[in-house]
């Protein structure tokens, strides 16, 4: 026994070195992953933050203060602008180099080199659509004196400061997990982060929904199913009417169209996973208003902004305070990896936005000299080189996963899809500089300078909503507009011809803007920009439903002294312009029917719950869930022609407000259920939706009558870790709101308001604040999700903004940050 | 060995451990353990000794990091992560520098008395 002993040790040893030392499976190395001085215990170390700091950032050109307020906002005290955003950098990446590298690397769909061949799907898309080849050029072909780029190389130089100055126990939990080392920053990620942005909001696939939706029902109906316009106007730019105007057209039959519908569901699928589907509404949306002094309580203009977007730990956004004296003070929430305030205020103007929706995007069906192997492609009668881009795709351990050919023509790259290939034309792809005017809105003194500033912003398209401290209110919707030779940009081009390409740029001048209205008030919540009425210029079609927009118009205009507090009441009101609407159409079906027919009982209790709903999302009611089920069970029910032959799914949905069109024609073909033999009519319709949405509520809930349909147990909100791992993850949070209220909560629940600000401007400019994260991206920090019980309660909190280190009151200050020894 | 001795050889090779680690990384610990295998005698059970200190070394390592707080939350995170039950990571944590260091001292302890028989062997 005693001779086995050591060659018992040997073999344990062998073991345990061998698991301290290399990966198994998913496990990190052990040795270094429970090391206890610089393994992962040192993330629970690190999540405090420090009283006092003191750092050397080399390329400084001076001292810079920073004070954490008792919120841990960093306010930067620098004597240049480009030194604050090099200690900005160093900040955001003290915080937030994990979210830094996932995004820039979901934008260069390089994600496999981190993570390995489950990326490589993802990877493949972002690549064939030219986000890093444009973000690339773009700097390579960006004046390296400009301001823009030496706000990036500062901004760089900050995160790399910090990457430099970086020990072992340091490194954030999720690189332990993943047993990888961070990426180096270099300036053009800041440009990849407005690449992503473009991609989320300036993706607008109505041209190729138009030829589906046409192959199936008809080109008429399908202009009159996705029309240009809103049937139901409330638009930006106020009319002067102080009502909505509700549209009212027949909608044409559908038709057996001429030609058999291309249906490749591979190739289609493989598109709308590239793009977005435009079955549903993309998931990006905000709301902004403006209140002058005339409507104000205070006498002063106020402003309110919230931005709903995609909700993650940690958050999309980092909230700073910058300071140099004669230059800039400027407050409010930057894009992480950015130099600039996108969402915020300094002692002079407010300001927030809303996504334009504009269509920006168009496909041109392309003729090759060879379809399987094209090198050359017809224009104006001539054959043009084909540009190609050979990209390869890299795992963990720089093992080659794949190889794309990637071919583009002057327009754009080429896209396989089932309508053969087709080449994109695509602002995002544009090379512009897109920092600028965010920069220089930072600035701005007054609405008119702002609105001149922000005249710069053209990708993605934006409504500006600003205010200023002289009482103006003003909203423009800004960007690059194409100028196109027909007019309109939903329909698939011929890209033989170079006469069907862009001509231009729509000129600023042209912008939908409103200043100083007389109704003391300005309203964005992406709806239409501009009543049709007033402007037949094209910027596209794909509105967001005005629910939100008529909701906030109503409280408005009920209230001729608004507060702060009545502002973030609207914000986070869970009343419902879209129940307001249908629920009585419903009842009235239902009505009608009980005196002429007589309700079984479960359409007496669908009756008697949805009469007695007060069209409120609050967690308590009952009635909401029964509501959103009857809705998606009329619209399939309804919209039964848009699904094609031998799939399941529908190509396209149009929106409710063309539903509601549809109520006052009882008699439409669009009622009739294809499925059956009988020829529906309306009423027969809704009260099928609402029978099956009763019997499918009790199936997934329970009976009403035990607390099952309560809203906070249907719905709640999700606010995802960026790797999706639960346990990092703030899930189930309760909040009030539903589906197109203005705090929408809706079938993603990981969607929401990202970022709340309420801004009141007078002699001394307050602010409150609220967003579902915190400053820190450690899971362990007390700032990494302190923010979202307030949140989900729907409470803001009043900002600190001194002037000077001098100016924060003693007890709001948590830490001092001193870089380059400032004393 | 008396159990004062004893426990006095034990503390001292913990703060061996824990300085080594802390100084110069994880992969002090075989090779203090593999040094400590080497001058050890028989009688002093080199391997249960060096595991025992290296496990008490790191725990008073990461003792020192419980007093700045989040390591428990930060093990429940991991644990819920890996769907372990709670507590296991601790043990892991414990049970690694052990087996590593006293398998590296019996490893070189057993090397280096390997063919000596001992005095009770011999008769």
């Amino acid at each position: 026994m005693r001779r086995v002993v050591p060659f018992i040790h040997v073999a344990v040893f062998l073991l345990v070195l061998h698991f301290g030392a290399r990966s198994v499976g998913p496990l990190p190395p052990m040795g270094s992953f429970l090391d206890p001085v610089r393994g992962v215990w040192a993330v629970a170390r690190r999540a405090d933050q420090p009283g006092e700091l003191r750092v050397s950032i080399p390329t400084l050109g001076d001292s810079v203060q920073v004070l954490m307020d008792r919120r841990s906002v960093p306010h930067i005290f620098a004597r240049n602008v480009e030194d604050a955003y090099r200690v900005l950098g160093y900040l955001v990446a003290r915080d937030r180099l994990f979210q830094m590298e996932v995004q820039t690397r979901a934008t260069a769909g390089r994600l496999t080199e981190l993570v390995g061949n489950a990326a490589l799907e993802l990877d493949r898309t972002e690549r064939r659509l030219g986000l890093e080849w444009s973000a690339e050029r773009q700097w390579g072909a960006m004046d390296p004196d400009s301001r823009s780029a030496r706000l990036i190389r500062a901004y760089a130089e900050g995160v790399n400061a910090y990457q430099d100055q970086m020990t072992a126990a340091d490194l954030p939990l999720e690189y332990r997990l993943l047993n990888r080392a961070p990426l180096r920053w270099e300036p053009q990620h800041s440009i990849y982060l407005f690449k992503r942005m473009g991609r989320m909001l300036a993706t607008d696939l109505s041209d190729l929904r138009q030829v589906r939706i046409a192959g199936l029902v008809g080109v008429e109906a399908a202009q009159a199913l996705f029309p240009k316009h809103s049937p139901i106007q409330e638009p930006v730019q106020p009319t002067g009417e102080g009502t909505p105007r509700f549209v009212s057209f027949e909608i044409p039959p559908p038709r057996t169209p001429h030609q058999t519908p291309v249906t490749n569901p591979h190739l289609r699928a493989g598109l709308d996973g590239m793009l977005g589907s435009g079955r549903t509404r993309p998931a990006r949306a905000s709301n902004s208003w403006a209140v002058s002094p005339s409507r104000s309580a205070s006498g002063f203009a106020m402003l309110a902004g919230d931005l709903h977007l995609d909700l993650s730990l940690p958050s999309i956004w980092y909230e700073v305070h910058v300071v140099v004296p004669d230059s800039l003070d400027v407050y409010g929430a930057t894009f992480v990896g950015v130099p600039a305030v996108a969402v915020g205020f300094n002692r002079d103007v407010a300001w927030s936005f809303t996504n334009g929706q504009d269509d920006v995007l168009d496909f041109y069906r392309e003729v090759f000299d060879d379809a399987d192997q094209p090198t050359r492609y017809h224009l104006d009668g001539e054959m043009v080189p084909l540009e190609v881009r050979v990209e390869e795709y890299y795992g963990r351990s720089g093992d080659l996963l794949a190889v794309d050919t990637v071919r583009h023509t002057h327009r754009g790259p080429l896209l396989d899809t089932e309508f053969g290939p087709l080449s994109m034309r695509w602002a995002v792809l544009d090379p512009v500089d897109a920092l600028e005017p965010f920069t220089r809105a930072n600035r701005a003194r007054s609405v008119a300078e702002w609105m001149e500033d922000a005249a710069r912003l053209e990708v993605p398209a934006q409504n500006g909503m600003v205010a200023d401290r002289a009482g103006n209110i003003g909203v423009q919707h800004g960007g690059s507009f194409p100028i196109r030779p027909d007019g309109s940009g939903r329909e698939i081009e011929s890209g033989m011809a170079s006469a069907n390409d862009w001509e231009g740029e729509v000129p600023a001048s042209d912008w939908p803007r409103s200043v100083n209205p007389d109704q003391g008030f300005l309203v964005s919540a992406n709806q239409e920009p501009v009543d049709p009425r007033q402007s037949d210029l094209y910027l596209g079609s794909e509105w967001w439903e005005p629910w939100r927009a008529l909701q906030i118009n109503r409280l408005l205009r009920a209230d001729s002294s608004v507060s702060p507090d009545e502002m973030r009441r609207f914000q986070i009101d869970p009343w419902s312009y879209r129940a307001h609407l249908f629920v009585p159409r419903f009842l009235e079906v239902a009505e009608r029917t009980l005196v002429d027919k007589g309700l079984d009982s479960v359409l007496v209790d669908v009756v008697s719950r949805l009469a007695e709903w007060d069209r409120r999302y609050t967690r308590d009611n009952e009635a909401a869930v029964l509501f959103e089920i009857a809705m998606t069970r009329l619209e399939d029910l309804v919209w039964d022609e848009l699904v094609s032959p031998g799939e399941e799914r529908r190509v396209a949905t149009p929106g409710e407000s063309i539903l509601n069109l549809l109520f006052d024609q009882p008699e439409s073909p669009w009622w009739d259920i294809r499925a059956t033999e009988a020829v529906e009519t309306r009423d027969r319709v809704v009260l099928r939706s609402l029978e099956e949405a009763y019997r499918e509520a009790v199936e997934r809930h329970g009976d009403p009558t035990r607390g099952g349909w309560r809203w906070d147990r249907v719905r709640r909100a999700d606010i995802p870790h960026l790797t999706r791992l639960p346990s990092l993850s703030a899930l189930d949070v309760a909040v009030d709101g539903g589906t197109a209220t203005n705090s929408p909560l809706g079938r993603s629940t990981s969607f929401g308001a990202s970022w709340r600000m309420v801004v009141q401007l007078g002699s001394r400019v307050r602010a409150w604040v609220a967003y579902p994260g915190g400053r820190s991206g450690n899971p362990i920090s007390p700032w990494y999700d302190n923010g979202i019980p307030g949140w989900a309660a729907g409470e803001l909190v009043e900002v600190e903004f001194p002037e000077s280190p001098d100016d924060m009151p003693s007890d709001q200050l948590l830490s001092r940050f001193y870089f380059g020894g400032v004393r | 060995m008396t159990l004062g001795r004893g426990l006095l050889r034990l503390l001292l090779l913990s703060l061996a451990f824990a300085l080594a680690t802390a100084a110069l990384g994880w992969l002090t610990v075989p090779v203090l353990g593999a040094l400590w295998g080497f001058i050890s005698r028989d009688e002093e059970l080199p391997a249960r000794l060096a595991g025992w200190a290296a496990a008490l070394g790191w725990a008073f390592l990461l003792g020192l990091s419980a007093v700045s707080g989040g390591i428990f939350e930060l093990e429940r995170k991991l644990s819920q992560l890996m769907d372990i039950p709670t507590g296991v990571i601790f043990l892991v944590f414990l049970i690694f520098p052990a087996l590593l260091a006293g398998s590296a001292a019996g490893a070189v302890h057993g090397v280096k008395t390997w063919g000596h028989e001992t005095e009770a062997e011999r008769r």
